[in-house]
C-alpha cells in the first residue's frame, strides 16, 4: 500500500467535485473554490496498493469528467485543474507547494 | 500593544544614493544606465489652482504652457506624470493622472517612441475615470534634464480627439512612481530573511550582479519609494493556536495584524505588513499566503512560513543553506508582490485583470512558481534575475491606483475626500453644517444637513437665485467610516427656470438638504461616524465644502433594532423626503407606531410631522378603478383629516419645540411650523396661529449655537408676521 494524494488546485469555482479511486467515492464535495492567492482549493488523501490505479473527477455541474490512470509504486501527489473547461492533470513524486 | 512609535528609515533610498553617485561623476556598476546620463524617468507634477474668474497664470517655468487650454478644461486642478522611459527595466511608457475636484479623475497611458533625446511620442490608449473631459489621442513629451532634480521638467502636449492641442509643463518631483512602507514582524522564534547575497547559491545566471539584495531595493527598482517601519516586533506565538498550537489561522493574523503593525488602518494607503511565522494551519505545503481578504480593506498584510516545504532544499543541492534563504526571500517578493494585487504568471488571463493579459507561465518572474516552469526550480532560478515581469511592472507603475495600492477599493471610496483641492481664495464659499452643538443624530433621527453659500469676495457675485435647491448641478458624497464611500441621489431633481441674482459680498444664502434617504436607499442609517462633502458645481466650475462629520448613535434598546428595519425603507424615505405622502398607506401605519413607541425619540417628531403634513389638506391620488374591465387609471380625492393632521403636527413641532428645532435644523423648523401656522389660520384658528408663531419667535430667539444666536434678520422676519389676526403666509411658504 502507498499513498495518493489528490489536490484541486486552479480553476474550481463554487464547484461540487466527486473524486472516485478504483471506483470508489472518496471525495465529494460542494462549494469547492480556488484561492486564487494560492492556487489551492482542497486535497483529499487516501491509501492505494501499488500498480495501476483509476482515478476518475467529475463535476457535475459543469458536466465535465476526466479519468486518470496512474502507476503507482510510492507516494504520489496527484495535482487537478480546470482550465478553460477542461479538467487537467499533473503528477509529482513530491508534495505540492503553494505560495 | 500596538507600538505606538513608526520610526521610518530615513536612509537615502536606492535610486537616490545613486543619483548621487552619478551627480559625482560614478556610474553604479550593474545596472543599465549610460555612464554621465541623466535617467529622467519618475514622477513629474503639475499644479493649478481653481479661481472663480480670472483665472490665474500657471506657474511660469520658461517654457511656453497653452493657457487658453487652461481655461477649457478648468476642473484640473492637479496632475501627475509617469515617464518610465530609464532605470530598471523601462517600460518606454508614460501614465498620467488627472485630479479634479471630487470625482473628476481621469487615468491615461500612452506606449511611447522615442523621437531624438529626451523626446517621445505616443498613442493614448488607456483612459480611465471621467474620460469625458478628456479627449486626447496623443501625447508628445520633451524632457528638460538637469543634474539638479529641481530643475528637470517635462513639456507634455496632448492633441487628438477633435480638442484643441494643450500643454502642460510638469515639474520633476521623484524617481519614483509611487511611495510604499513595509514593515516586518515576526513569530516568536522566527527569524525574517529580508536580505540575500544574490550570488550565495552557485546556481544564477551568469550575468546577475553580485550584491546584497533587500526586499526593499526590490520594490525601489520596480518603481516605489520603499521605506521600511521600525518593524522587527515580535509577535507572541501565543497569539496562534486559537485552533491548532504554533500554526497560524488567516484570521489570527488578521489579527495580529492589527495589534502589532504600527500602521494597521482600515483604509486605503500605500502600506503593507510582512509577517515571518512558522506554520499556517494548512502544514508545510503553503509557503506564504497574502491572507488579507479579511473585511473592508484587503491586501495589507502577508505572511511566510519558515517551516514550510520553502526550507526544504532539493536533496544534493549544492548550498542547501543559500537554497534556503533564497527560496525565504523569494517568498516574502512573491507574497508582498500579492499585496500589489499581482496574480501569479499563470493566472493572468482570468476575468479579473484590469486589461486583456496573457498567461506567462514560462516567465522567470517573482509571480512565478519557481518549481512549475519547464526545468523546474533549477532552470527557474538559473535565469532568475531578481525582478518581476515586464507585463507586471507596466501594472505596478501605471494602473490606476486604486487597482494597485494596499486596501483600495471602488473609485469612490476615499478619493473623493483625499483628492479634492479646494481653491485657498474662493469667491464663494459652501459650508456644509448642523445647526446643533454637536453632529450628533440620535439612531433612527433623519439627517438634514443645512447649507449656507457665503459671498467671501468683495465684488457683487452673479449667482442663480435657487442654486442650492439645483442638485442636479451638485455632487453629495456620503461616506461612513470603514464602508465604502456613496453618492447621495436624491429622489427628484427639480426643473428651475434660471434666475440670476446678485449675491453681495460677505451675503449668505441658505438652503437645508435632507439626505438619509435618496434613489440609492438608505445612505446614513447604521450607527458610526460618517463624512459628508458637496461640491457645487458652477458651470466650468467646481466649489468645494468643508467635510463634515457625523455621528450617529447605536440604538438603545431592542424596540429601536426591530423598528429600524420597518423604518429604513425606500417608501419612507420618500415620505420623509417629501413631508409625507397618502399613496404609502401601510409606512404611514408604519411611521403611526413608530411614533407611538418611541415618543421620547427624535424620529417621533419626523414621524408625526409627514403623517400630519399629509392628512392637512385634501390629496388626489391616482388608482385603478377595479370595477372597470382593464382596469382604467382614475384620480380619487382623499379628503383632508385636520383634526389627526393637527394633533400630529402639535406633537411634531411643538412638544417639546427645543427638541423639533434642533432635530429639523432651523431652516426647516421655521419652515415647517410657519406652514402650519398659515394652516392654522386659513382654517380659522387664528388664535392657536398667533400662539404657534409666538413659540417660533421665541424658540428661535432662545436658540444658541457655538454660541451664536439666530440672526436678528430672520427674528425680525418671523415677528414681522406676528401681527395679532395678521398673520401674512410666509416668502417660503409660498413657494410650496
Amino acid at each position: 500500500m502507498t499513498t495518493l494524494h489528490v489536490a484541486l488546485q486552479e480553476g474550481f469555482s463554487s464547484d461540487t467535485v466527486v473524486v472516485r479511486i478504483q471506483s470508489r467515492e472518496v471525495l465529494r464535495k460542494a462549494n469547492v473554490n480556488t484561492r486564487l492567492q494560492t492556487g489551492y482549493a482542497d486535497s483529499v488523501e487516501t491509501e492505494v496498493h501499488v500498480g495501476s490505479v483509476n482515478v476518475e473527477v467529475i463535476l457535475p455541474s459543469r458536466n465535465i469528467s476526466k479519468k486518470i490512470r496512474l502507476q503507482i509504486s510510492v507516494p504520489t501527489y496527484l495535482g487537478v485543474s480546470v482550465v478553460k473547461g477542461i479538467i487537467e492533470s499533473t503528477v509529482s513524486q513530491t508534495p505540492f507547494g503553494y505560495v | 500593544m500596538k507600538k505606538q512609535q513608526i520610526n521610518e528609515d530615513v536612509q537615502s533610498t536606492e535610486v537616490e544614493r545613486q543619483e548621487e553617485r552619478i551627480g559625482e561623476g560614478v556610474a553604479p556598476m550593474h545596472f543599465p544606465i549610460t555612464p554621465f546620463s541623466i535617467a529622467v524617468s519618475g514622477l513629474y507634477e503639475f499644479r493649478f489652482q481653481v479661481l472663480p474668474h480670472p483665472f490665474p497664470a500657471p506657474i511660469s517655468t520658461g517654457m511656453k504652457e497653452d493657457e487658453s487650454e487652461v481655461q477649457a478644461v478648468p476642473f484640473f486642478l492637479r496632475e501627475e506624470l509617469r515617464l518610465d522611459v530609464d532605470h530598471y527595466h523601462p517600460q518606454m511608457v508614460a501614465s498620467g493622472t488627472i485630479f479634479g475636484a471630487l470625482n473628476s479623475r481621469v487615468q491615461w497611458i500612452a506606449h511611447l517612441q522615442a523621437k531624438g533625446t529626451h523626446r517621445w511620442i505616443g498613442t493614448i490608449w488607456y483612459k480611465d475615470g471621467n474620460t469625458s473631459i478628456f479627449p486626447y489621442t496623443h501625447v508628445e513629451i520633451k524632457v528638460t534634464s538637469s543634474w539638479f532634480p529641481g530643475l528637470r521638467s517635462a513639456a507634455v502636449s496632448f492633441s487628438g480627439g477633435a480638442a484643441p492641442k494643450r500643454t502642460r509643463i510638469f515639474r520633476y518631483t521623484s524617481p519614483y512612481f509611487h511611495p510604499i512602507n513595509l514593515e516586518f514582524d515576526y513569530a516568536q522564534g522566527v527569524q525574517p530573511t529580508t536580505v540575500i547575497n544574490t550570488c550565495a547559491h552557485p546556481n544564477h545566471p551568469a550575468t546577475l550582479p553580485c550584491e546584497n539584495l533587500s526586499v526593499q531595493m526590490v520594490f525601489q527598482r520596480a518603481g516605489f519609494n520603499a521605506t521600511t517601519s521600525a518593524g522587527g516586533g515580535v509577535v507572541p506565538i501565543a497569539l496562534a493556536g486559537g485552533g491548532i498550537p504554533g500554526k497560524w489561522s488567516d484570521q489570527e493574523m488578521h489579527d495580529a495584524m492589527q495589534s502589532y503593525w504600527s500602521r494597521f488602518a482600515n483604509r486605503p494607503q500605500w502600506a503593507l505588513w510582512a509577517f515571518f511565522a512558522s506554520l499556517h494551519e494548512q502544514g508545510s505545503t503553503l509557503g506564504g499566503i497574502m491572507f488579507d481578504d479579511i473585511g473592508p480593506n484587503h491586501r495589507q498584510g502577508t505572511a511566510i512560513f519558515k517551516d514550510s516545504f520553502i526550507s526544504t532544499a532539493p536533496a544534493g543541492d549544492l548550498n542547501p543553506q543559500a537554497w534556503v534563504e533564497r527560496m525565504i526571500f523569494w517568498t516574502a517578493c512573491h507574497e508582498i508582490g500579492h499585496c500589489f494585487n499581482l496574480a501569479h504568471s499563470w493566472q493572468k488571463s482570468l476575468p479579473v485583470s484590469w486589461i486583456p493579459l496573457v498567461d506567462n507561465p514560462q516567465v522567470r518572474s517573482f509571480m512565478n512558481y519557481p518549481y512549475r516552469v519547464t526545468g523546474g526550480q533549477t532552470a527557474f532560478f538559473s535565469d532568475f534575475e531578481y525582478r518581476f515581469s515586464d507585463q507586471e511592472l507596466f501594472f505596478l507603475r501605471h494602473a490606476p491606483e486604486r487597482f494597485v495600492e494596499m486596501g483600495n477599493a471602488n473609485w469612490f471610496d476615499h478619493h473623493a475626500f483625499q483628492q479634492a483641492n479646494v481653491s485657498a481664495e474662493p469667491a464663494i464659499r459652501l459650508e456644509v453644517r448642523v445647526n446643533r452643538e454637536q453632529a450628533v443624530f440620535e439612531f433612527m433621527e433623519p439627517v438634514t444637513l443645512e447649507l449656507k453659500l457665503t459671498n467671501t469676495s468683495s465684488e457683487p457675485q452673479l449667482i442663480e437665485d435657487s442654486l442650492l435647491r439645483m442638485t442636479d448641478a451638485m455632487t453629495v458624497i456620503l461616506k461612513k467610516e470603514g464602508k465604502t464611500a456613496r453618492q447621495w441621489l436624491p429622489y427628484v431633481q427639480q426643473c428651475i427656470q434660471p434666475k440670476k441674482r446678485i449675491l453681495m459680498p460677505s451675503e449668505s444664502i441658505y438652503e437645508s438638504l435632507f439626505v438619509s434617504a435618496g434613489k440609492n436607499g438608505w445612505d446614513i442609517a447604521e450607527p458610526g461616524m460618517y463624512t459628508v462633502q458637496i461640491a457645487l458645481h458652477l458651470g466650468e466650475e467646481d466649489i468645494v465644502s468643508n467635510q463634515l462629520r457625523v455621528r450617529v448613535t447605536p440604538p438603545p434598546g431592542y424596540d429601536e433594532e426591530v423598528m429600524a428595519q420597518d423604518l429604513f425603507s425606500d417608501e419612507i424615505g420618500r415620505i420623509l423626503a417629501f413631508d409625507g405622502s397618502r399613496f404609502f398607506q401601510h409606512s404611514n401605519d408604519i411611521l403611526r407606531e413608530i411614533a407611538q413607541k418611541l415618543s421620547n425619540r427624535r424620529i417621533a417628531h419626523h414621524a408625526n410631522l409627514a403623517v400630519g403634513h399629509s392628512l392637512l389638506h385634501d390629496c388626489k391620488l391616482l388608482a385603478e378603478d377595479i370595477k372597470q374591465a382593464g382596469k382604467r387609471m382614475e384620480i380619487n380625492i382623499e379628503g383632508a383629516k385636520p383634526e389627526e393632521a393637527r394633533k400630529l403636527l402639535v406633537s411634531a413641532l411643538i412638544k417639546p419645540a427645543s427638541t423639533a428645532v434642533e432635530s429639523f435644523g432651523h431652516i426647516d423648523f421655521k419652515y415647517y411650523v410657519e406652514r402650519f401656522s398659515d394652516w392654522l389660520n386659513e382654517n380659522g384658528h387664528v388664535e392657536e396661529a398667533i400662539k404657534t408663531r409666538d413659540i417660533l419667535y421665541d424658540t428661535m430667539k432662545n436658540r444658541k449655537v457655538h454660541g451664536h444666536k439666530v440672526k436678528e434678520d430672520v427674528l425680525e422676519e418671523i415677528s414681522r408676521h406676528n401681527g395679532k389676526g395678521k398673520i401674512v403666509k410666509s416668502e417660503k411658504a409660498m413657494k410650496v
